[in-house]
């Protein structure tokens, strides 16, 4: 039993090193406030639903349907 | 100053809204979403926000443009923990992540349901009708993370930046920011709050 606890958890330790390593090669060329500018000019007109953040947040967070 | 910004400033930050009244609140979190930009503040954030950020961003906008808006906040976070751009620390928080899961554990048991200090009447946006406050398991694991960081926590929710202040957290809560005290964070600086 306690074998297989370990051998779950030298998978789980080998998974994420292969995770990690995969993020720590991504090589992003740094935002600057320009690309951000320009996206969100894109999403003055693109908007689709009124949502007003917080609110939406919160009933999701603690009041999301029950089915 | 290292911030954790909660998912729905983000999701202020992430696009301009139509509607007049949630513009001040666009302008508020933008700017400060810009000095994270620029590095004069520093964005850090647990993996779930994205995650959240994410859902909202794909009901209010088109699929590729909430996609981007993710990106961008991935690009300007220095942390999504339990990952960082730092390679030396992410063999760390493999390890770390195990005492940030105890402490949203503890805090679990504390953060259901906050009833309201009367006393606490005179904090902005007090809602003298409300005698309570009700969290659920992501407030956990923002406001534990904001503690695991000693980081300040700026949301726009009441709530759960009134049981970030019981808890002795640097919290703002973004309604109730004035346009200097958001320049004021946005340059980096702490700001008195109450």
């Amino acid at each position: 039993m306690q074998k297989i606890q370990i051998d779950k958890k030298i998978k789980a330790l080998e998974e994420q090193v292969e995770l990690l390593k995969s993020f720590g090669s991504k090589q992003e060329p740094p935002l600057t406030i320009e690309d951000y500018r320009k996206y969100l000019d894109k999403t003055r007109k693109a908007v689709l639903e009124f949502i007003e953040p917080t609110e939406y947040i919160r009933k999701t967070r603690i009041k999301g349907g029950f089915y | 100053m290292r911030l954790v910004l909660d998912s729905d400033v983000l999701v202020n930050a992430l696009r301009v809204p139509k509607n007049g009244m949630l513009l001040s609140l666009h302008d508020k979190a933008s700017q400060i979403f810009e000095s994270c930009i620029a590095g004069v503040n520093e964005l850090v954030i647990p993996s779930v926000i994205p995650i959240e950020v994410g859902t909202v961003l794909s009901k209010i906008l088109p699929s590729d443009l909430a996609g981007e808006g993710v990106e961008k906040l991935l690009q300007v976070s220095t942390e999504i923990y339990p990952f960082t751009t730092d390679p030396s620390l992410n063999s760390l928080y493999s390890l770390s992540s195990n005492l940030y899961f105890q402490k949203c554990l503890a805090n679990s048991s504390k953060f259901g349901k906050i009833v309201k200090n009367p006393n606490d009447k005179s904090v902005p946006g007090w809602n003298k009708s409300k005698t309570e406050v009700l969290l659920g398991g992501m407030d956990v694991f923002v406001v534990s993370y904001a503690e695991l960081k000693n980081a300040t926590l700026l949301t726009n929710d009441w709530s759960l930046w009134y049981a970030a202040w019981k808890m002795g957290l640097a919290s703002y809560w973004l309604t109730g920011l004035t346009i200097e005290q958001v320049s004021d964070i946005s340059n980096g600086l702490t700001i008195k709050y109450l």
